[in-house]
Formats: C-alpha cells, sequence, structure tokens
C-alpha cells in the first residue's frame, strides 16, 4: 500500500468503516438512507490510483456492484470483477473532514439508485 | 552535492516565536531549538522551520554568552525524531546587523553536536544566528559524512513569510547585483538595498502564455538576475492574438513557449548578468514541483485546475509564496461582452488557500489528471457543460499580469510598510475594486499540510499531455528543424547587432 492508501483507510478506519484491498480497489460498506438501498449495506470503492492526492483532493470515480443501478450514469469498468465504476462530481470538497465529506458523497448518489 | 544550495525558510509567527526567546532584555546573547521539515528541490534543500523547542530551566546557561547543555539537545532531537523532523540550534547575536558568520566556539558548539543529532533524527543539524540589530538571520546545514568529517554549508539566504516577503541574504555566496544605469527609475522608486534584495530572488513563472509572458518580460525589466520560465506547451496560431511577442514563424517551427518567453525576456532584462532558465516540464510532473522548490517566489499564471492544485498546495507544504491571479470574461447569450473580473492574491500561509477563496476546485483535479476534462468522450457521457472557449483578450489579460505583478510588489517590496493586501477582485463593467474577505474553511485539507516538506501529500504524477507536447517541439521533423537552425542564426545576429550598437 502506498501512503497516500494508508492515508484514506486511516480517515475511514477513523470514521468507523472497515476498509479492504481487492485488486487495487479500497471497499468498504455503507448504509444509506435513501434510495433502493436504504438502510441496506452497500458495498462501494474507490481506485487506488486514483487516492494519489488524498486528502488534498478526493477521487472522482465511485465504485458499486454492477447490481447497484442508476437511472442515468457516466461508468466504466472497474478494475474490481462484476463492478462499475460512476463518474460523480463532489462539491464542497474540505468543508468537512475527508471521510465524512466522502461518506456523504456516496450516500448522496446512493439516494439516486433505483436498484 | 557540488553546487547544491541550501536555505531556511519560516513563516512570520514561527520568526516571532524565536525572536521573543532570543532577543532579551538585559543584552545578553541566549539559545533555543526548533525542529525542521526538509524541503529536496532539484539544486536547492531548504529547511522549513516547523515547532519551537523553548528551553527549560536549566538547559542553557546564560553568562554574556549562551550555553547549550546536552541535556536540551537530546531533548530536542528526540522531539524532531518523533515528528520526522531535523532539529535547529539557534543563538542571537545582540546588536550584529547582518549575516553572521562562524566565531571559534559558535563552530565548535554545532559541530560538536551535528553527528548526535544527526544520528538520532536522520538530518543534518540546522545552525541559525540571529542578528538582533536588525533582524537578520543566518543558516547553516552540517552535513555528516562521518564521526570525523562533517561538512559545514552555509546558506544562501534565510526567508520569512509573513504579509511580506523577507530575505536576509548571505552576501559572500550571493553578492548584491550593482544596480546599473537601465535600472535608475526602478532604483529611484524603492531604493538601492531593496533593488539589491529583489535582484537576487529566485523567481519561477509557471505558464507562458498572455498573462505569463507579460509578467516575465516585465521581472526581467525591472533586473531579476535568476529568472526560470516552465510551461510545456508550444507556440499555435491561435495563442499569437495575446501572446505579445510570439510571431507565426514561431507558431510554424513549433517553437515552445518557453523560446519565445526567454527571447523575450532577454531583450528587456537588465541586470548586467541576467540568467533565464526555462523549462519544458509541467509542475505537475514530480520533477517539475523539484524544480520549483529551488525558488523564492513562484507565479502562477495557469488555469488548470492540476497545475493550480500543485501550486496552491506547495505555498503551504514547503512555504513557497506563489502569486496567483485570472481572469474571467462572461458573454451574453448572442456573444456579447456582460463583463470580465481578473483577481489577484498571494497564496501563503496565513492567507487562505486557493480553494477556500474558491479559486480551485479541487474535486476537478482528479479529473484534470486523467485528461478528462478535455475528453469529448467523457464530457459527452458525464453530462457536463462542453469546456468552454476560455474567451480572453490580449487588453485585458495585461490587467492580471499587472494585478500579479501589484501583489509582487507589495508582498516584496511593502510600501509605507504596507504588505501583501489580500484577495483583490475587479470588474470591469463597473470599475470597481474589490478586497475579498476569503476565510480558511475549518478542514481545508491543504493548509493543515503548512510546512511539510518532502513529507507533503503527492499531488503531482504522470502528466501525458507534456510528453506529447514535448516529442512534438523535440522531433519536429527535418525540415522545422532546419528552419529553426536559420531562425536561431538570424536571432543571434540580430542579439550580436544590439550588443554592438548598446
Amino acid at each position: 500500500m502506498n501512503t497516500s492508501v494508508e492515508k484514506f483507510v486511516d480517515d475511514m478506519t477513523k470514521a468507523g468503516f472497515d476498509t479492504s484491498v481487492e485488486a487495487e480497489v479500497v471497499t468498504f460498506k455503507i448504509t444509506p438512507v435513501d434510495g433502493a438501498h436504504a438502510g441496506a449495506s452497500v458495498d462501494t470503492g474507490v481506485s487506488s490510483a486514483e487516492l494519489d492526492p488524498w486528502p488534498q483532493a478526493p477521487p472522482h470515480w465511485i465504485h458499486f456492484p454492477d447490481s447497484v443501478g442508476f437511472p442515468r450514469t457516466n461508468c466504466q469498468p472497474s478494475l474490481k470483477s462484476g463492478w462499475l465504476m460512476h463518474s460523480r462530481n463532489l462539491h464542497g470538497w474540505g468543508d468537512a473532514p475527508p471521510a465524512v465529506c466522502w461518506t456523504s458523497h456516496v450516500r448522496a448518489i446512493l439516494s439516486e439508485a433505483i436498484s | 552535492m557540488n553546487n547544491h544550495a541550501f536555505s531556511v525558510a519560516m513563516t512570520a509567527p514561527t520568526e516571532q516565536d524565536l525572536v521573543d526567546l532570543l532577543v532579551r532584555d538585559d543584552g545578553q546573547e541566549d539559545l533555543c531549538l526548533a525542529t525542521y521539515r526538509p524541503s529536496t528541490g532539484a539544486t536547492r534543500s531548504s529547511a522549513l522551520i516547523r515547532t519551537v523547542i523553548p528551553p527549560d530551566k536549566g538547559d542553557r546557561f546564560v553568562h554574556g554568552n549562551a550555553t547549550v547543555t546536552a541535556d536540551y539537545i537530546l531533548r530536542g532531537a528526540r522531539i524532531a525524531q518523533n515528528d520526522e523532523c531535523g532539529l535547529v540550534l539557534l543563538h542571537s547575536h545582540p546588536g550584529a546587523d547582518r549575516w553572521q558568520f562562524m566565531s571559534g566556539p559558535d563552530r565548535d558548539t554545532e559541530s560538536s553536536y551535528a553527528y548526535l543529532v544527526g544520528e538520532i533524527t536522520g538530518h543534518p543539524l540546522v545552525g541559525m544566528t540571529l542578528a538582533t540589530g536588525n533582524s537578520t538571520w543566518s543558516a547553516r546545514h552540517w552535513d555528516v559524512k562521518s564521526v570525523n568529517q562533517i561538512d559545514c554549508h552555509h546558506c544562501v539566504n534565510v526567508r520569512v513569510i509573513g504579509d511580506r516577503l523577507a530575505v536576509s541574504w548571505n552576501n559572500t555566496l550571493k553578492s548584491p547585483p550593482p544596480a546599473n544605469e537601465k535600472q535608475v527609475r526602478s532604483v529611484s522608486a524603492w531604493g538601492e538595498p531593496c533593488q539589491a534584495d529583489l535582484a537576487r530572488r529566485r523567481v519561477l513563472v509557471v505558464g507562458a502564455g498572455s498573462v505569463g509572458l507579460d509578467v516575465i518580460v516585465r521581472l526581467a525589466a525591472s533586473g531579476i538576475c535568476h529568472l526560470t520560465i516552465m510551461d510545456f506547451d508550444l507556440v499555435q496560431d491561435h495563442n499569437l492574438d495575446r501572446l505579445i511577442g510570439a510571431t507565426l514563424r514561431d507558431a510554424r517551427l513549433k517553437r515552445p513557449k518557453t523560446h519565445v518567453a526567454r527571447r523575450e525576456a532577454g531583450k528587456a532584462a537588465t541586470a548586467g548578468e541576467c540568467r533565464i532558465e526555462t523549462s519544458d516540464l509541467s509542475i505537475c510532473e514530480p520533477d517539475g514541483l523539484k524544480l520549483a522548490l529551488d525558488h523564492d517566489i513562484v507565479f502562477s499564471c495557469v488555469d488548470s485546475p492540476w497545475a493550480r492544485a500543485v501550486l496552491n498546495a506547495m505555498a503551504y507544504t514547503d512555504l513557497i509564496p506563489v502569486i496567483d491571479g485570472g481572469i474571467r470574461i462572461d458573454t451574453f447569450p448572442d456573444g456579447r461582452m456582460r463583463n470580465a473580473i481578473w483577481r489577484s492574491h498571494v497564496i501563503r500561509p496565513q492567507r487562505p488557500c486557493m480553494s477556500c477563496s474558491r479559486q480551485l476546485d479541487l474535486a476537478e483535479v482528479p479529473l484534470d489528471k486523467q485528461g478528462l476534462l478535455n475528453s469529448p468522450e467523457y464530457i459527452a457521457g458525464s453530462g457536463r457543460a462542453a469546456a468552454p472557449s476560455n474567451p480572453n483578450v490580449a487588453s485585458l489579460s495585461v490587467n492580471v499580469a499587472g494585478g500579479q505583478l501589484a501583489q509582487y510588489v507589495s508582498f516584496s517590496v511593502a510600501p509605507a510598510g504596507l504588505g501583501d493586501p489580500g484577495p483583490l477582485r475587479y470588474s470591469l463593467n463597473s470599475h470597481f475594486l474589490e478586497h475579498l474577505e476569503d476565510n480558511t474553511r475549518p478542514h481545508c485539507p491543504v493548509e493543515r499540510e503548512e510546512g511539510a516538506g518532502d513529507r507533503r501529500t503527492n499531488v503531482t504524477g504522470r502528466h501525458e499531455e507534456a510528453e506529447k507536447k514535448r516529442r512534438i517541439t523535440q522531433s519536429p521533423g527535418m525540415k522545422t528543424r532546419l528552419l529553426r537552425r536559420v531562425d536561431d542564426a538570424i536571432q543571434a545576429a540580430t542579439r550580436r547587432l544590439d550588443r554592438l550598437t548598446g
């Protein structure tokens, strides 16, 4: 693991999320409050390569299992088999601690999920 | 490490803490310790002072002079080690008023602890002296080769970054360049000592476009002796309405923008010996950042989020002030101009970073890094608005250069004692100049890395666009290469003629 991945893992752990690294994707589980998965635990992740500037800049692509569907999305295959990575803009980076900003962003994206 | 330079940098609040410890009411010498982080450039290593370690009772003895105890040194070295820092041993010379070289006892003290400190911290001991007569600092790095070989490298300068950039110079390593008849008007504006200070500062201009080129030429004209220009781009036809000095021939010969900038700066330079270096690296590349770390002050004349993020971070992590500016021209749907707004500000500790002042969206950095901001396929798929055509005109971009240069003069010269004025914004349609009240956000991820030095978060990486542009300019084809040689010969003949008539 490079230092930035360690920093991300450390930040997420402090925020109460257990992480693991598979196929160069750092994954963790999150529970959205809205959308098709409201109240359920959903797998999500970010690419290790995108974590180089963490916490100075956030990743852009959010990885989900391909069973998580959105009505409209710009996505590409993830390095993790059976997953897709979705392009999503994050607003307000730096307004809250990095892990809080990132998990709020992921929850907001999941609130749009339809499957 | 031959020809490698050494320096020390600190913020004004840190300097104040040190002065409070080192300057005594009874006029005696005193000493204290501090930690530092190294900041390693291509040809200069800087010690960034991080934490002051005040002496406890019994840590030093003051008897006209001051004597440090081994216990204090050991305590300081352990604190430094725990924070992955090196150790600085500082003392004062009451009443002195210039760069201080080492007396025999000073040399003995510092050299005797250099090995021990180096072993504990893994970094050279840095010694510093404060001449209290006019707050001039001097500094040296003690490079331990072995127990018996400890080299003392005197620093070229000590930089204090506050509402102005105050630089103490080692005149032996960097002598003040004599002002000449071409600089009479400049010297009469701010005086000879100020001219000698400004002329010696190593200045980097990142981006040699419409704004950067103006800045470069005017810095050269003002007598700067060592100027570096960084840009990986080449001159193209669509640049010619703003790149003053660039010609159609430059575009046809696929000349790098740095080539034009060096040529125009060379024509304008007034220093007796003006060294103008160019780099076709991007500031986003690791070697580009390393080169930037050799400089005392940097102008940001780029608009890419990634490049701006690197410069924004460097201002805090490596205590190198960045003078930034930009222009935005808005148009009505029918294409007529609505307004133009230009801004300028100094990015430095104690001022909000570009992200906190909403001049940089850090979330755009990964997109820029991955080349997606210029990818039509990505933009079409993402539903983002297509990249604007970046309207800009030469008659307005000069105001951005002017704004940045005015910030530079205030930050360097502090007219009437007033330094960096803070962020400024000028609105063209109302002709209104506004002082902006931006504040640091409590969770700003950039400013919290102040003084991190070589342990900074790595925002740099491989820059494919820069690599592509370098390939074009370096391998332009046989015909272009030949024409470049002819052009070079013409330029050289013109320079010779200038020298003969000058």
